[in-house]
């Protein structure tokens, strides 16, 4: 419509009427398709806040579900700590006093004669003590590094060893109905463990699972390596790639509701209506083991169908030295030869059950209720040997009571003793000469053990 | 033949460089077979901090290409680059747009000014950042050249718009990168480049064709081969390419765009947008132009007049500043 190279000028005055028309015009054209252009962005503004807004509804309410199951897991946590806190100091304490219990017990218990009357109320008296203690470390177990140092060692090995315990021919007896039959892997890889525990754990899940099942039930222990790739989840679970030895308990009895399921390992949390009486701490400690362990405890249980619990282990490629199992000790091979000991404990009944338990095995024992104390008698007297307790507030501890014997008669042979296990400070003593740890509390034949041996070294 | 001194310093000394500057004959014209010294030239810019810009850029132009292109493909592209990020957010919050709410975030600013207008924000503030590099060539100045760039983008924006009824968004990115040779030019080889101003000037020639003589190319053609090798749109590396001989282009899909842009630097030759370059008979091209793109003059005053209003405003707010 428009004839180039014309010498028009827009906007400016002096135009003809004509002129004025198409600028008008082209006023207009300018302004319609602007308005159209505009519409269709503003339109597709809308779909754009709109994808926006629905990508930001998403999100939000996926991070309050994440959200709530974070608090929920929490909440789990700090109850679990919280009672784990009060478990652990109880336990302490009381272990401390059922160490005098049982420490008078067995001074009874050997100073009656075969045919006493009261024998069976001692006895039983003990009986009930050493399940008290049972539970009690348990407890300690599950609240501070009950755990002893990790070694090398096959799953297998340890499941063979548990079937053929004691305390599993008990089980069988106890339910008689049920089978309990094993699937290992024969290349099974090791793991790093500490199998005194993790044969605890085998200990609950398998009993667990017999409890849980009916006449004719069965119960599968198995084992098999995995090896997880990068990203790839199992089950439900996240496992970063590499080697991993699942320990697995299967049964087919009454299985466990799903509300609970999140529950069972709370301490006291039982549903089972108890066969025989358990320290209510049975899962609590599976659940603390595998934690200490670095492992991952998946629970898939159906009511009425079962349950299977399967726990997964870092594998590791060292190998495992088998430990000669202790032999059985008479009373007779543990006795002394008036060899002289010192007893260090700030707790009066503990030293007088340790000094009363040398004196009859036929030492010549003494004691000292601080290690300042100690230190002051050891200026003037000679000992064969030093029994150090580690913790005695407000005085200097075991390892700098050592320390000190140490300057004053170098070579000092002592033994540790502590309610804890084995501390920092404890592993320092052993270090620095002290011959064996001994944990709280002692039975006789393990402390007369310890020191017969001590006495024994060069 | 140049001075020694000055052959050392610059980048390009190889290449086949026509050299003598009185001895100047007619333009060569010859199809766009690849010269040597424009090939050794982009090894220069690979590794100069002008393709600092490739992948932001590249990747604005991919979405401006694909109107199914979201929000969130421009917020992953300028995520990864944080100063880009703080300097679109400065300029949304600017008095030209007025917000009312403090914009922290890309979301926001989507919402408040809106994703067309975010796009330009982002594609101009990267696009400036190479105005921004390196020394200036005296005989011209860069900030001109970057003010001339926006100029041309507005005006072949609202050609687009006004005149075709289209968005215009290329037109907008082709007039902000058209002259990105020069650019190449005044940091890669600033001794040749200040002769190629100086040779203009004097003998009154058109910038394009003293390039040729002391380069063996010109601007547009290293515009195009850089806009080939960062794979923008063909629209756009082809407009960038032919835009100071759109004719040549005949009548195919690019010749549009390739025309629009002659067009507007035409208009936005000298004066206030000009960057030195005066431009000498073209008139005759120009007339071309408008056959072939059906625009009257009557129509492009209209449009020049509110360019120039549209540029008042966001320089008076402080909208773009180099």
């Amino acid at each position: 419509m428009n004839k180039t190279g014309k010498k028009e000028k827009a906007g400016e005055a002096g135009k003809t009427f004509e002129e004025k028309i198409r600028v008008l015009e082209t006023r207009i054209r300018h302004l319609e398709n602007e308005l159209r252009l505009t519409k269709e962005e503003s339109e597709q503004s809308i779909q754009n806040y709109y994808d926006l807004y629905s990508n930001m509804e998403r999100k939000v309410i996926e991070r309050t579900r994440e959200f709530k199951a974070l608090q929920k897991k929490m909440a789990r946590a700090e109850k679990m700590e919280a009672l784990g806190l009060l478990a652990g100091g109880v336990a302490h304490d009381g272990n401390n006093i059922l160490a005098g219990i049982v420490g008078y017990l067995e001074l009874l218990h050997i100073s009656m004669a075969k045919d006493d009357e009261n024998m069976e109320y001692v006895e039983g008296a003990l009986d009930a003590s050493r399940q008290m203690a049972a539970m009690i470390n348990d407890l300690l177990t599950i609240t501070r590094g009950g755990m002893e140092e990790k070694k090398p060692l096959s799953l297998n090995h340890l499941v063979e060893e548990f079937l053929a315990s004691p305390t599993m021919l008990e089980l069988k007896k106890i339910h008689a109905g049920v089978n309990v039959k094993t699937s290992l892997m024969s290349d099974l890889l090791n793991i790093k463990g500490d199998g005194y525990a993790l044969s605890k754990v085998l200990l609950n899940l398998t009993s667990n699972a017999m409890d849980a099942c009916k006449e004719g039930g069965v119960v599968e222990i198995a084992t098999k390596n995995i090896y997880v790739e990068d990203g790839i989840a199992q089950a439900d679970l996240k496992l970063s790639s590499g080697e991993y030895v699942v320990l697995t308990v299967r049964d087919n009895g009454v299985g466990i509701k799903k509300e609970d399921q999140s529950r069972i390992f709370e301490p006291f949390f039982t549903k089972k209506i108890m066969k025989r009486r358990g320290t209510g701490l049975g899962m609590t400690l599976v659940y603390q083991t595998i934690k200490e362990h670095d492992g991952i405890i998946e629970v898939n249980s159906v009511p009425e169908v079962g349950s299977t619990f399967d726990i997964y282990f870092s594998a590791t490629r060292e190998a495992f030295e088998i430990e000669v199992p202790e032999n059985e000790t008479r009373i007779t091979d543990l006795e002394g030869k008036g060899e002289k000991i010192l007893v260090v404990d700030d707790v009066e009944s503990q030293r007088n059950i340790l000094t009363n338990i040398l004196s009859r095995l036929g030492y010549e024992a003494s004691s000292a209720p601080s290690g300042e104390k100690a230190i002051e008698l050891f200026k003037d007297n000679e000992f064969d040997l030093v029994v150090l307790d580690m913790i005695m507030p407000p005085g200097i501890d075991g390892l700098e009571t050592y320390r000190r014997i140490l300057t004053i008669r170098p070579g000092q042979k002592a033994v540790i003793t502590s309610g804890f296990a084995e501390t920092d400070r404890v592993k320092e003593a052993l270090k620095i000469g002290a011959g064996q740890f001994v944990k709280k509390p002692y039975s006789l034949v393990r402390i007369g053990r310890v020191v017969k041996a001590e006495l024994s070294k060069g | 033949m140049f001075c020694l001194s000055d052959m050392s310093r610059d980048l390009t000394q190889e290449g086949g460089v026509v050299s003598g500057t009185s001895e100047v004959k007619g333009e060569s014209n010859g199809e766009e077979q690849r010269n040597p010294a424009l090939l050794s030239l982009m090894d220069l810019v690979s590794q100069s901090q002008i393709s600092s810009i490739r992948g932001v850029v590249a990747g604005i132009l991919d979405i401006i290409d694909n109107p199914a292109a979201n929000v969130r493909a421009l917020k992953e592209i300028i995520a990864i680059d944080p100063p880009l990020t703080a300097k679109v957010l400065k300029v949304a919050n600017s008095a030209y747009f007025g917000s009312r709410k403090t914009i922290s975030e890309i979301d926001q600013a989507v919402i408040w000014i809106g994703f067309d207008a975010l796009k330009e924000i982002v594609l101009s503030q990267k696009v400036c950042e190479i105005f921004e590099q390196g020394h200036e060539v005296e005989g011209y100045s860069r900030a001109s050249l970057w003010k001339h760039s926006v100029a041309v983008a507005l005006l072949g924006k609202m050609i687009f718009r006004r005149e075709f009824g289209e968005r215009g968004e290329n037109a907008y990115a082709a007039g902000l990168l058209h002259d990105i040779g020069l650019i190449v030019e005044d940091q890669l080889m600033p001794y040749k480049f200040r002769e190629v101003l100086q040779v203009s000037k004097k003998e009154r020639k058109n910038l394009i064709w003293v390039e040729k003589k002391v380069l063996g190319f010109e601007h547009a053609e290293v515009g195009g081969v850089i806009s080939e090798k960062w794979d923008f749109p063909d629209e756009l590396s082809m407009s960038i390419t032919y835009h100071h001989k759109p004719d040549k282009l005949g009548a195919s899909e690019f010749s549009k765009l390739a025309s629009t842009l002659f067009v507007c630097e035409y208009l936005c030759r000298g004066g206030e947008f000009g960057f030195g370059d005066a431009r000498y008979q073209e008139e005759e091209l120009y007339r071309y132009c408008l056959r072939r793109l059906k625009l009257s003059p009557v129509a492009l005053q209209l449009i020049l007049k509110d360019m120039r209003l549209e540029f008042a405003r966001m320089e008076g707010r402080g909208l773009f500043k180099v």
